[in-house]
């Protein structure tokens, strides 16, 4: 039930790497749990990311959460769309609701993520 | 924890539960901003019956009220209610509830849900011979039917005589075959009902009013939507806009506070914290953007610094919404910045409440 080409992180963040680039969101169960997302705070694109450490945060309706970035490197994109339209995380969290696009300045980090199975099992324990 | 009568019902729904009052409660049915779009557009559907609900009965209970609460209540006809304040002899605010006159020796009152027990000990030791409190919260369930369809809908699952009931009024009869008492009141800003029925009926009333409510849009709704909807209307909530610590002239709540009426508990202290002047001021507060303040904030302006104490994203204005209480000195129309998660964050104080029914959208302040 959650996409195979992705890695997950038990923050419930995704990543599509293609190269050196990771596509960042969270994931179906996140905005799931989340509710309706309202509001979003995302990096300016140049920005500095570290695996394991926030680099943003989502408003639903009752609170705030961190974004937690499952890499390192530097913001290079960053979904514009989201600043008017936070519901998009909420309808496509794995499409138009992706979120930044990091160059990985260590793409060994991408070991300590889950793959879909791991992160299905991960969910099913919540 | 307790649960609603309900719960079940609830959960086929998609109802989804949090923790409030010492209550497991449906926060949403998926989409809260779903939901508060319902409410403003056409009508949605409670279950409140965490609320407490007390009657008072006896010769006295109009002396003993008088005395425990800050509106006049000499005022009420039979079947009319008010919103008032139990008050402690500091004039802080104990609870904030809507009391009905039944008759001249039986009145209904709805309190906080965190309040009851509270309520009930401070009451009880207060009253005068001749005055019985009852309890009838687990008796009894208390469904929220609110927004512009609201009277229609209740025509049509049984009750049309609701259209000739006045706000602050409140009316008996049947639906599905079972008595109902529908008080003209709400919670959201919008036209509505607050409808107590029989605990061993509220399944069938909740289902009636639902089915009636379907081709009109009415989408049951959760404690988040409800939370938002307040908010919007400038509405108090205990523990956030006031306490035992704030008077009824700080939280703006003076029109429910009938000084002249004789004495009552706060009396003195509520008088006397009007002729020095309130240490902060209730205001609106209108973000810029999209950022979501939330209670307890910083809020900077000119006059020195505030704190939000009630907070979210408003889906009927599309921006960060908060009630906030800053220096008295301060005047609305102000730029702010609220420190939002961390950040500050642009936005302006307004007068309360941010979104009045009826008004354009772009009317309101």
């Amino acid at each position: 039930m959650y996409p195979e080409d992705l890695k997950y992180t038990k923050s419930h963040e995704w990543v599509r790497v293609a190269d050196n680039m990771a596509t960042v969101g969270i994931t179906d169960y996140a905005q799931e749990e989340l509710g309706d997302i309202v509001n979003i705070d995302l990096p300016a694109p140049g920005g500095a990311v570290r695996a394991g450490e926030p680099f943003g945060s989502v408003d639903s309706v009752k609170a705030v959460s961190d974004i937690v970035s499952p890499v390192t490197g530097e913001v290079v994109e960053v979904n514009e769309d989201l600043a008017a339209s936070p519901e998009l995380i909420n309808q496509e969290p794995y499409g138009s609701g992706w979120m930044i696009i990091v160059r990985m300045e260590d793409p060994s980090e991408l070991a300590e993520l889950m793959t879909s199975d791991q992160y299905e099992r991960f969910v099913e324990a919540q | 924890m307790k649960t609603p009568v309900l719960r079940e019902i609830h959960e086929r729904s998609g109802g989804r539960f949090a923790e409030y009052a010492g209550w497991m409660l449906p926060m949403d049915y998926g989409s809260a901003v779903r939901e508060v779009r319902a409410v403003r557009t056409a009508a949605g559907l409670f279950d409140v019956s965490h609320m407490g609900r007390f009657d008072m009965y006896g010769e006295s209970s109009l002396r003993g009220l008088q005395n425990l609460l800050t509106n006049d209540l000499p005022r009420l006809a039979d079947a009319g209610g008010q919103y008032t304040l139990i008050c402690n002899t500091e004039g802080g605010v104990k609870d904030d509830l809507i009391i009905y006159r039944r008759s001249y020796d039986l009145y209904y009152l709805v309190v906080n849900a965190a309040n009851l027990d509270k309520d009930k000990g401070w009451i009880s030791q207060r009253l005068p011979t001749g005055a019985g409190l009852v309890d009838c919260t687990d008796d009894t369930a208390l469904f929220a039917l609110q927004g512009p369809e609201s009277a229609a809908i209740l025509a049509r699952a049984g009750m049309p005589e609701v259209a000739e009931v006045r706000r602050f009024h409140l009316a008996d009869g049947r639906i599905a075959g079972v008595h109902i008492t529908a008080a003209r009141t709400g919670y959201t800003g919008e036209d509505g009902f607050e409808i107590t029925c029989r605990s061993r009926d509220a399944e069938l009333v909740w289902t009636t009013l639902l089915s009636a409510g379907e081709p009109e849009g009415l989408v049951p709704c959760g404690l988040a939507a409800r939370d938002v909807l307040r908010i919007e209307a400038g509405l108090p909530l205990y523990d956030h806009e006031m306490d035992e610590q704030t008077t009824p002239v700080e939280a703006g709540l003076m029109r429910w506070v009938k000084l002249d009426k004789g004495a009552f508990i706060g009396r003195d202290a509520i008088a006397a914290r009007l002729r020095v002047g309130p240490e902060k001021k209730l205001i609106g507060v209108r973000m810029e953007g999209r950022d979501v303040p939330r209670a307890g904030d910083a809020v900077q302006s000119s006059a020195g610094e505030g704190r939000v104490t009630s907070g979210t994203f408003s889906p009927t204005l599309g921006c960060g919404v908060a009630m906030a209480y800053m220096p008295p000195e301060i005047a609305e129309g102000e730029r702010v910045q609220v420190i939002v998660h961390g950040k500050p964050r642009p936005g302006w104080l307004r007068k309360l409440p941010l979104y009045s029914r009826g008004a354009k959208p772009a009317d309101q302040p």
